[in-house]
C-alpha cells in the first residue's frame, strides 16, 4: 500500500505541477500586429549583362509531370515550358510581355479588328523537314478546336469564326481561317479583337506537321515534331523525364545555343523541394524554392548572382459571389477588403515574399497598372466597420469562406478568417476542400461568400485579367439559375464595364486601348470591388549563372531556354 | 481453489473458466443477483492493483495520462495565451520566457496550442474508443452468444469493414460527412469497432459454455441477463486492455487526418495540423520547435496510454500471478 500511496502522490504532484506550469490567467498575444504599412516584399533583381552565345552545354532542371506537351492541350507552366521549346507560333513574347516576331514577320488587323493577316517568313520547316506554312497553322488550330480532341485550352481560339461549330461537332474546319496562300494566314474573327495577335503565342495556336494526325495520336502526343529551337530526343518518359536537343534547322529566329535540355520529372507533391535540393547538390541548373526557405536561399544565392526575383503576370484574390447575400453590395465587399491586413499577412505568413495588391491588373503590366486603384485594398478597420454597418454586415453575420487544400493556402486563409472575425465580428464559415470541389462550389447559382482564387495571364494584356474574370459574357450561365461555366464565377455584371472592354478590344491604338482598360478596372475594382485583390504574384528562382549566361525568367515563369548559353 | 479473477487472459484458459470465473456465476445462480466486481474479491483487486503499482512503466504511463486528462479539462482555461489568438507581427519566434514553445506561422503561442490540442486528442481518443467499445461489445456478444446465422452475418460484416484500409476509409467518410471533430469521431468509430467485436466474440464463444452460465440458464435466466450479468463481465478485461491501447492509435489517426488537411478546420491547433503546418520548415535552421513540440506531444500521449494498457494487461493476466 505504501508504494501505491507514493505512486498516487506522484501522480497528483505531476498533475499539480502541470497545472501550475500552465499558469492561472491568459496573457494578451497582441504585440504589434496590424501595422497597416505596405510590405515591399523581396526586391526584384536586375537581369545580368547579356553574354555572347556559343554552342554547347546541357541545361538541367526539374518540373512536375505536365498534362500535355502536344500543342493541342499544353496548358500549365510545365507543359508550356516544353511546348515553347518545341514550337514557335506566329508571334513570340519577351519576358516583359513585349511581342516580337515568331514565324510571322508581319501581322495586321483590318480597320475594326475583325480580321487579321499574318505574313509568314519564308523557308520555315518543322524538324522533320515538312514546311511550316499557313496550312500548318490551320491544321494545328483545327486539331485544337475539334470536338473529339477534348482540349482543355481550345478557348484560346474561341474568337475565330467557325470555332463554335467545331466545338459542337458540326464542322470539321475552321471557316474563319484561310490558308490558300502558303505565305499568308488570314483569320476572320467573330468579334473585334485588336490584340488577337497576342493569342497566337499560346501553345494551342502552334503549327503542326501532317504527321501529327488527330489529337489522340499517342506517338505524337509523347514525341511531338515541331518547329521550335529544340526537338525531342526520344519520347517523353512519363514520370521520369524529357530530353530535348537543339534543332539545327530552326529558322524563325536565332538558333539555340544549348546542345541539350535535360528535364527531370519530380513528384507532384514534393516537386519544389526536389528542385531546391537538386540545385543545391548540383543536379539542376534552375530551381524554384519552397516558401519557408526563400530567405535562406536568397542569402545564399544573391551574393553569387544566382538569385532571380520577378513580379510576374499573376494575382491572388478572393472571388466574391456578388449576386447573393451577404456580399451583394459594394459596401459589403469593401468592408471585407478593408478589414484584411494584407501587409501583416505578407510579412507574417509569407515572410515578405509576396506583395500586397493595390490593384487587380498586376504591376508587371507597367502601362496599365494603376497603383491604388483598389482604394478598398487599404487596411482601415474603422472604415471597414462603417461600411459593414451600412451594408448590414452586423456582428454575427455568417460569411462563407472556402479554399482548396493541398496548395499551401491553409495559413494565410486562417489569418484572413481571424481578421474578419476580429475586425468585423463576422462568423466566418471557413472550410478547406479539394480544388475540384472548390471550382464546382463557386460555380453554383446559390454560391455565397468568398472563395480563394488566383490568376496568371495567358497573354500579355490587361484584357486577359478583366475580360475572362469580370465580363458578363464570361459568366457562362444561360440564366441566373444555371451553373457558371465561364471564369467569371462571382457573376459580376456591369454594362458600363462591358462596354469599355468592348471598346478596348476594338481599339488599335495601344495607348487608347490601355486607357479603356484603366477605366474598366476603375469601375469593376475601384467602385464595385467585384473581387478582392490580395497579393500580387512574385516568383523566385535559383539559377546556375556561374556556368550559363542569359538565364532569365520568361513570361510563363520558365527559363529562357532559347537564349541560354555556356559562358 | 485459486482466487477468482475478473478476467483470465485467453478465454480458453482452463483455470479461468473452471475455477476463477465460476464463482460469480454461481453466486448469481444461487442468489439471483450478481456480486459487483469490487465485492467479488477485494483480495483479487488488491492483487491487481499491487501488480500494477509495481510496474514502473505503467505508473509512468498513468502519470502521463492523468496529467493529460487534467490538462484536457482545465488546460484551455489556464494556458498563458488563447490558443487561437494570432499575432502576425510575431510569427515563427523561437522558444522564450514569453512563449515557452515559441510561436507558429500565425504567431500563435505554440504551448497554448499544444495544450488545446491535448483536449482534442483526449476527447476524440476517449469518445472514439467508448463508442467503438459500445458497438464492438454489442455485436461481439450477440455473435458469440447467439452463434449460427447471427454469428455468420456479424462476422462477415466485420470482415467487410476490416477490408477497408483504415486511413483511406476514414478520409472517405470525413469527406462525405464534412469537416469537424464529430465527423472525425464518426469515421474513426466506423473503422475502429471491429477488433473489439472480434475479441468479444471470441471471449463470449468460450464463456457461453461455462458451468456458471449453464447454471444460470438452468434456473431460467434469460439470454440478455446471462450475457449482461455473467458473460460480459468475465469477457471484458482483454477488451478493455485493447481499448486502452487503442486510444493512442486513435490519437495518431486523428493527427494523421489533420496532417492531410482532413478533419478539424485548419485554423484549429490540433497536433497533426501543427506538424503539417511545420513541415515546410523541416529544413529551416532554428525552426525545429515548430514540429518537435506537437510530435513529442503525440509520442508522449501514445506512449502514456500504451504503458497503462501494458500494465493493465500484466496485472490482469493470471499467468503472471505465480511470478508474483
Amino acid at each position: 500500500m505504501r508504494r501505491s500511496r507514493t505512486a498516487l502522490s506522484a501522480i497528483a504532484l505531476t498533475a499539480v505541477v502541470g497545472m501550475v506550469l500552465t499558469g492561472c490567467s491568459q496573457k494578451s498575444n497582441t504585440g504589434t500586429s496590424g501595422s497597416g504599412q505596405a510590405s515591399v516584399g523581396f526586391p526584384e533583381t536586375q537581369d545580368l549583362p547579356p553574354v555572347a552565345g556559343k554552342p554547347g552545354g546541357t541545361f538541367r532542371l526539374g518540373i512536375t509531370e505536365p498534362t500535355a506537351i502536344d500543342p493541342y492541350n499544353a496548358q500549365e507552366s510545365e507543359g508550356i515550358l516544353v511546348n515553347k521549346a518545341l514550337f514557335t507560333g506566329l508571334v513570340n513574347v519577351k519576358p516583359n510581355g513585349d511581342v516580337y516576331d515568331g514565324v510571322a514577320s508581319k501581322w495586321e488587323p483590318n480597320a475594326d479588328c475583325t480580321a487579321w493577316t499574318f505574313t509568314l517568313k519564308p523557308n520555315q520547316t518543322f524538324s522533320n523537314g515538312e514546311p511550316v506554312d499557313s496550312a500548318a497553322f490551320k491544321r494545328g488550330w483545327e486539331r485544337t478546336s475539334a470536338k473529339d480532341s477534348g482540349s482543355d485550352v481550345a478557348y484560346h481560339l474561341n474568337e475565330v469564326k467557325g470555332f463554335d461549330e467545331m466545338q459542337a461537332g458540326s464542322a470539321t474546319t475552321l471557316s474563319g481561317v484561310d490558308a490558300t496562300d502558303p505565305a499568308s494566314l488570314k483569320v476572320a474573327l467573330s468579334k473585334p479583337d485588336c490584340e488577337f495577335n497576342l493569342r497566337t503565342a499560346a501553345p494551342p495556336l502552334a503549327p503542326v506537321p501532317t504527321v501529327a494526325g488527330a489529337a489522340d495520336n499517342k506517338t505524337y502526343n509523347d514525341q511531338p515534331i515541331g518547329n521550335g529551337p529544340f526537338k525531342m530526343d526520344g519520347p517523353w518518359q512519363h514520370d521520369r523525364g524529357i530530353k530535348l536537343v537543339r534543332n539545327d534547322t530552326y529558322g524563325a529566329g536565332p538558333k539555340a545555343n544549348l546542345d541539350a535540355v535535360e528535364i527531370t520529372i519530380t513528384p507532384a507533391d514534393t516537386g519544389i523541394q526536389a528542385e531546391y535540393d537538386g540545385f543545391n547538390n548540383g543536379q539542376f541548373d534552375w530551381a524554384r524554392v519552397p516558401t519557408p526557405l526563400l530567405s535562406q536561399a536568397r542569402s545564399a544565392q544573391e551574393p553569387k548572382n544566382q538569385w532571380i526575383s520577378k513580379k510576374t503576370a499573376g494575382i491572388n484574390y478572393l472571388l466574391v459571389s456578388v449576386t447573393t447575400k451577404p456580399l451583394d453590395t459594394a459596401d459589403a465587399r469593401k468592408a471585407i477588403s478593408m478589414a484584411i491586413d494584407r501587409a501583416a499577412i505578407t510579412q507574417g505568413v509569407f515572410q515578405g515574399s509576396q506583395v500586397p495588391a493595390d490593384a487587380f491588373v498586376p504591376a508587371s503590366f507597367t502601362k496599365v497598372y494603376q497603383p491604388g486603384v483598389c482604394e478598398a485594398c487599404k487596411y482601415d478597420v474603422d472604415e471597414a466597420k462603417n461600411l459593414a454597418q451600412k451594408a448590414g454586415l452586423t456582428p454575427g453575420t455568417e460569411v462563407n469562406f472556402q479554399f482548396n487544400t493541398g496548395g499551401g493556402h491553409e495559413e494565410w486563409t486562417a489569418a484572413v478568417k481571424q481578421q474578419l472575425e476580429t475586425n468585423l465580428g463576422l462568423k466566418v464559415n471557413y472550410s478547406g476542400v479539394p480544388f475540384r470541389d472548390l471550382l464546382v462550389n463557386e460555380q453554383q447559382p446559390d454560391a455565397s461568400g468568398l472563395f480563394r482564387a488566383g490568376w496568371t495571364a495567358d497573354y500579355p494584356t490587361a484584357g486577359n485579367f478583366l475580360t475572362p474574370l469580370l465580363s458578363t459574357a464570361a459568366i457562362g450561365a444561360a440564366t441566373p439559375q444555371d451553373v457558371a461555366v465561364g471564369d467569371n464565377r462571382g457573376r459580376y455584371s456591369n454594362p458600363q464595364f462591358d462596354d469599355l472592354l468592348a471598346k478596348a478590344a476594338a481599339t488599335q491604338d495601344e495607348a487608347e486601348r490601355d486607357d479603356f482598360y484603366k477605366q474598366a478596372e476603375k469601375i469593376a475594382i475601384g467602385d464595385d470591388l467585384a473581387l478582392i485583390p490580395l497579393f500580387a504574384r512574385q516568383q523566385f528562382r535559383m539559377a546556375n549563372t556561374a556556368t550559363f549566361g542569359n538565364v532569365r525568367m520568361d513570361f510563363w515563369e520558365n527559363p529562357t531556354l532559347s537564349e541560354i548559353t555556356l559562358k | 481453489m485459486t482466487t477468482p479473477t475478473s478476467a483470465g487472459g485467453s478465454p480458453a484458459d482452463a483455470d479461468a473458466t473452471s475455477s476463477g470465473l465460476v464463482l460469480p456465476g454461481a453466486d448469481a445462480a444461487a442468489g439471483g443477483t450478481t456480486v459487483p466486481l469490487a465485492a467479488r474479491g477485494s483480495g483479487q483487486l488488491a492483487d491487481i492493483r499491487r501488480r500494477f503499482v509495481r510496474n514502473r512503466l505503467a505508473m509512468v504511463g498513468l502519470a502521463i495520462v492523468t496529467v493529460l486528462i487534467v490538462l484536457a479539462i482545465i488546460g484551455p482555461y489556464v494556458t498563458p495565451y488563447d490558443a487561437f489568438e494570432q499575432n502576425l507581427a510575431n510569427t515563427l519566434q523561437p522558444p522564450s520566457a514569453d512563449h515557452w514553445f515559441g510561436t507558429d506561422v500565425l504567431g500563435r503561442d505554440l504551448f497554448s496550442g499544444i495544450v488545446y490540442g491535448c483536449r482534442l486528442a483526449i476527447l476524440v481518443g476517449l469518445l472514439t474508443v467508448a463508442f467503438s467499445l459500445l458497438i464492438g461489445l454489442t455485436l461481439g456478444a450477440v455473435a458469440g452468444f447467439k452463434g449460427g446465422a447471427w454469428d455468420g452475418i456479424i462476422a462477415r460484416f466485420i470482415d467487410v469493414f476490416l477490408a477497408f484500409p483504415p486511413l483511406v476509409g476514414a478520409i472517405v467518410i470525413v469527406r462525405a460527412v464534412g469537416g469537424g471533430v464529430t465527423p472525425v469521431i464518426v469515421a474513426l468509430v466506423a473503422l475502429g469497432w471491429m477488433t473489439t467485436a472480434r475479441l468479444t466474440r471470441g471471449q463470449v464463444l468460450a464463456l457461453r459454455e461455462a458451468e456458471y452460465v449453464e447454471a444460470a440458464r438452468s434456473i431460467g435466466a434469460d439470454n440478455r441477463r446471462i450475457v449482461m450479468r455473467h458473460v460480459l463481465p468475465n469477457a471484458i478485461a482483454p477488451v478493455l486492455v485493447y481499448a486502452f491501447t487503442n486510444i493512442g492509435v486513435v490519437i495518431v489517426a486523428m493527427a494523421s487526418l489533420s496532417y492531410l488537411g482532413i478533419g478539424v478546420p485548419p485554423d484549429v491547433p490540433e497536433w497533426g495540423r501543427l506538424i503539417s503546418q511545420a513541415t515546410p520548415f523541416l529544413r529551416v535552421e532554428g525552426k525545429a520547435h515548430l514540429w518537435l513540440a506537437p510530435a513529442l506531444a503525440i509520442a508522449i500521449t501514445t506512449l502514456g496510454f500504451a504503458f497503462v494498457a501494458d500494465g493493465m494487461r500484466d496485472s490482469l493476466d493470471p499467468k503472471l500471478r505465480g511470478g508474483n
